[in-house]
Order: C-alpha cells, then sequence, then structure tokens
C-alpha cells in the first residue's frame, strides 16, 4: 500500500543549493572574459577585430567537447546501470554539446574567411568538430520525437558512445587524407601573443563554467520531467486522472 | 550450443527467406544500380575525371544500398513480433547479432559483385589487376559499416521513425570507413604504391576491430529489454 499523494516527500524534486552560486560566477566571469577580450588584450595587426572570434570558438570548441564526452560516459553509465539518472545528464550532454557546435560551426567558418581566406577547409579539426556534430544531431533528432520510450533512449546511449569511439578515427582518417597534400592549412598559424593569453585563459574557464551550469541545469530539468512522468503514470494508476 | 553454430542457425535462416524471396537482395542490387546511374549522370565529365569520382560512385551506393538491405532484414523481424522469438531462443544474444551481421555481409557481397561491374562500365575503368585489392578494401569497408548498421538497425526498428532513424544516426557513425574506402579506391585506381594503400587498410582494420567489438558487447544491453 502506498501513502497518500498529500503525505509524500519525494514529490519536492531534487534540490541544488549551489546551483545560485554557480549562476553568479558565471555572470562575473563573463563580465571579466568580455573586458578581458575587448579592453585588454590588443588587436590583432592583420585581422584586426576578427581575431577576437577566436576567444569565443576556441573556448566553445573545448566546451562542445567537454559536452559529448560527459554524454557518452553518462550513456555508458545509463546503458550499464539503466539509472534514469544517468539519461538525464546524457541528453543535458549532448545538448550542450551540440549548442556549442552550432557555436563552433559558425564562429569558425567566420574566422576561417578572414584568417584563411575560405570559409571550409577539409582540416582534420574542422572534419571531425562537424561529424561529431552530426552524431549528436542525430542523437537530438532521436530524442525529440514526440514519444520517447525505452528503445530510443537506449539507441541515442549507442549512439553517444559510438560517435565517441568514432571520433580518434574520424581525426586519423582525415589526417591521412589531407596529410598527402602539402597545401593544407592547419591550426591558427604562428602561437598566441602573451598579450592575448590571460583573455583566452579566463575565456576557456568562462566556457567551463558555463558548460558545467548548462548541463547541470539542463539535467535537473530532464530530472524533474521523469519524475513528473512517474507520478502522472502513478496517479493514472490510482485512477486520479479520469476525472474530470 | 556455442556462439558461432548459434549465429550460424540464425544466418541460415536468413539466408533460407532471402532464397525463397530474393526481397533483399534484388531490392537492394536495384537500388544500388540506380544509385550508380544517377551519380555517374550527375558527376561523369570525362574519362580523366571518372577515374576520381568512381570510387565515391562506388562506395555511395554501397553506402546507401546496405542502410535498405539491414533496415529490410531487421524490418522482417518485426513482423508477427519474430525478434522476441529471437531474444527468447536459448542462444547467446551476440549469436543474434553475429547472425544477422554475415547475412547482411552475404546480400552486400552479391551486390557489390554487380556494383563494381556496374561502376567499371559506366566511368569505363580497367580493373584487371587491381580486382583482388579491390575486393579486399570492400570486404574490409563492408565489415565496419555492417557491423556498426546491424547494431542501430537492431534498435532502429523497434522505434518510432525506424528507416529515417537508422540512415541519420548510421551516416556520421561510419564516415570515416567511407572516406578511408574512397581515398583507397581512388589511390588504386590511380595505380598508387601498396605501402600507400596500406596505411587505408589500417584505418578501415581500426575502425572494424572497434565497432565489431564495440557491436558484440553492446548488442545485448541495447537491445534486450
Amino acid at each position: 500500500m502506498t501513502q497518500p499523494l498529500s503525505q509524500r516527500t519525494d514529490t519536492q524534486g531534487p534540490v541544488f543549493p549551489w546551483l545560485p552560486l554557480l549562476v553568479v560566477a558565471c555572470a562575473l566571469c563573463l563580465c571579466a572574459t568580455l573586458y578581458e577580450i575587448f579592453g585588454v588584450a590588443p588587436v590583432e595587426l592583420q585581422m584586426g577585430i576578427v581575431q577576437k572570434i577566436f576567444y569565443f570558438h576556441v573556448p566553445s570548441a573545448y566546451a562542445m567537447y567537454l559536452g559529448f564526452t560527459v554524454s557518452a560516459v553518462a550513456s555508458a553509465v545509463f546503458l550499464a546501470t539503466r539509472n534514469e539518472r544517468w539519461d538525464a545528464i546524457a541528453i543535458a550532454g549532448a545538448e550542450v554539446g551540440s549548442l556549442f557546435c552550432l557555436v563552433v560551426l559558425v564562429t569558425g567558418p567566420l574566422w576561417a574567411r578572414k584568417a584563411w581566406g575560405t570559409f571550409w577547409t577539409w582540416d582534420p579539426r574542422l572534419t571531425t568538430t562537424l561529424l561529431a556534430g552530426m552524431v549528436f544531431f542525430a542523437y537530438l533528432v532521436l530524442r525529440s520525437f514526440g514519444s520517447v520510450g525505452e528503445v530510443e533512449k537506449r539507441f541515442a546511449a549507442g549512439l553517444a558512445v559510438f560517435g565517441l569511439l568514432d571520433l580518434p578515427i574520424i581525426h586519423f582518417s582525415v589526417q591521412r587524407w589531407r596529410g598527402t597534400h602539402p597545401t593544407v592549412i592547419t591550426g591558427n598559424g604562428g602561437g598566441l601573443h602573451p598579450d592575448m593569453r590571460p583573455a583566452l585563459f579566463i575565456s576557456f574557464f568562462l566556457f567551463t563554467l558555463l558548460a558545467a551550469l548548462l548541463i547541470w541545469q539542463r539535467a535537473r530539468i530532464e530530472r524533474l520531467r521523469q519524475r513528473y512522468e512517474a507520478l502522472e503514470i502513478e496517479a493514472a494508476e490510482r485512477g486520479l486522472l479520469e476525472e474530470t | 550450443m556455442t556462439l558461432l553454430s548459434a549465429a550460424w542457425l540464425v544466418l541460415r535462416k536468413d539466408l533460407q527467406i532471402e532464397l525463397r524471396t530474393g526481397e533483399v537482395v534484388v531490392t537492394t542490387a536495384l537500388f544500388a544500380t540506380l544509385v550508380a546511374v544517377l551519380t555517374s549522370l550527375s558527376f561523369y565529365v570525362d574519362d580523366q575525371s571518372a577515374r576520381l569520382v568512381a570510387p565515391g560512385v562506388l562506395w555511395i551506393a554501397v553506402a546507401f544500398a546496405g542502410v535498405l538491405a539491414m533496415s529490410r532484414s531487421w524490418s522482417r523481424e518485426r513482423e508477427n513480433d519474430a525478434f522476441r522469438a529471437l531474444l527468447l531462443a536459448p542462444i547467446p544474444r551476440a549469436a543474434i547479432y553475429i547472425g544477422k551481421t554475415l547475412g547482411t555481409l552475404t546480400f552486400l557481397a552479391i551486390v557489390e559483385c554487380a556494383l563494381v561491374l556496374e561502376v567499371a562500365v559506366l566511368f569505363n575503368l580497367d580493373l584487371r589487376g587491381i580486382a583482388g585489392a579491390l575486393a579486399g578494401l570492400l570486404a574490409l569497408g563492408t565489415v565496419g559499416f555492417a557491423a556498426t548498421g546491424n547494431l542501430f538497425a537492431a534498435m532502429g526498428v523497434r522505434t518510432g521513425a525506424r528507416d529515417l532513424v537508422l540512415a541519420v544516426a548510421l551516416f556520421p557513425v561510419i564516415a570515416p570507413a567511407l572516406l578511408c574506402g574512397v581515398v583507397a579506391t581512388r589511390e588504386l585506381i590511380g595505380g598508387a604504391p601498396m605501402h600507400e594503400i596500406w596505411a587505408w587498410v589500417r584505418i578501415l582494420a581500426a575502425f572494424d576491430v572497434a565497432f565489431v567489438t564495440a557491436g558484440m558487447f553492446l548488442f545485448e544491453p541495447l537491445v534486450c529489454d
């Protein structure tokens, strides 16, 4: 016999006391980063203001891989344990990773047009990012069909694991493919000017916080949704939904 | 019952159905032919560029036709809930996966034989002398492709969107195998030395090993309730 719903304590949903702190830290860090990028870091001689994209682009790529890795690892744990908590983290990682992937794929060509004179080149890093993005966009498509059942969740989890396994193979094969052509443009040319380093460094820190915050929030929403679903099923079992 | 003899049973079941209906091989071969014809219509300029385009046509046709074959082969298991019966059978679960994958490999091998000839004719290629190496490349590429595809198809067949999901999820994952296959074939046709091609074979083999292993281990947790 289960308790009456009014006396239940597990309907509260998870509580995260640290979340407001993380939001404040993120906001402060964002202000500091913007000041550092536009106020302190020198304007690059050849590319001018366009070079500032770099401070958002590179940390976004890092945040993207952070999100995808979180998603794939959580997916693997979900497949092993079948604990819904890990599924929530997996979808959060995939969504946040895809978001940053979009940022990378938009800012990259804008920067490349100015730096390399072309929007796109089949560089290993670019190709790996694009294909990783395709894998996780497929993940999101899979998870966004009307009724996401157990099968879709597992399919998506399998896709995330295969996606992560795939990344080194993609990178290696594209490297070999373009490596045979000596004209390939790689990386961002020379090293970074020392005055530009603090801006990049603090930007990396910001994007770590931001990715953590977004993944955390998204996972929390997913947990709430799962809890709501469970309660709805329970209510239906008790015949509470039929009265209108 | 050992893993391999159980896999042989699953394979034999698929082969028997195929021998009686011919459905998968005929449909897949026809579709692969269509892809080859349409792409050669689109890309053929002259004999010089044909040698560069033909490998892409060949591998794209294999990939598209392969998705069709796997999706059809697994949707048979959905009819009358045959898949549940397979899962209930007293055999290792991995045997179902291996059997279905071997079935796909058999079907695709037949389709590829026809396809290579068609592409050779359409693009005016002389494949004598490199036929063995090309067969090896195709075999290596198809193994990794079928291993990944059968795992995804097994899951996809039970989702709401089915075939659409299979193509969308599978193609980005097999992209590196496709790239290796295409570039290696292009170098083969262009007469590159064997050690150049060998590097691609190694990447393809790594892809095969990684995804066959992952498929064998993940099939049970992914597909079984």
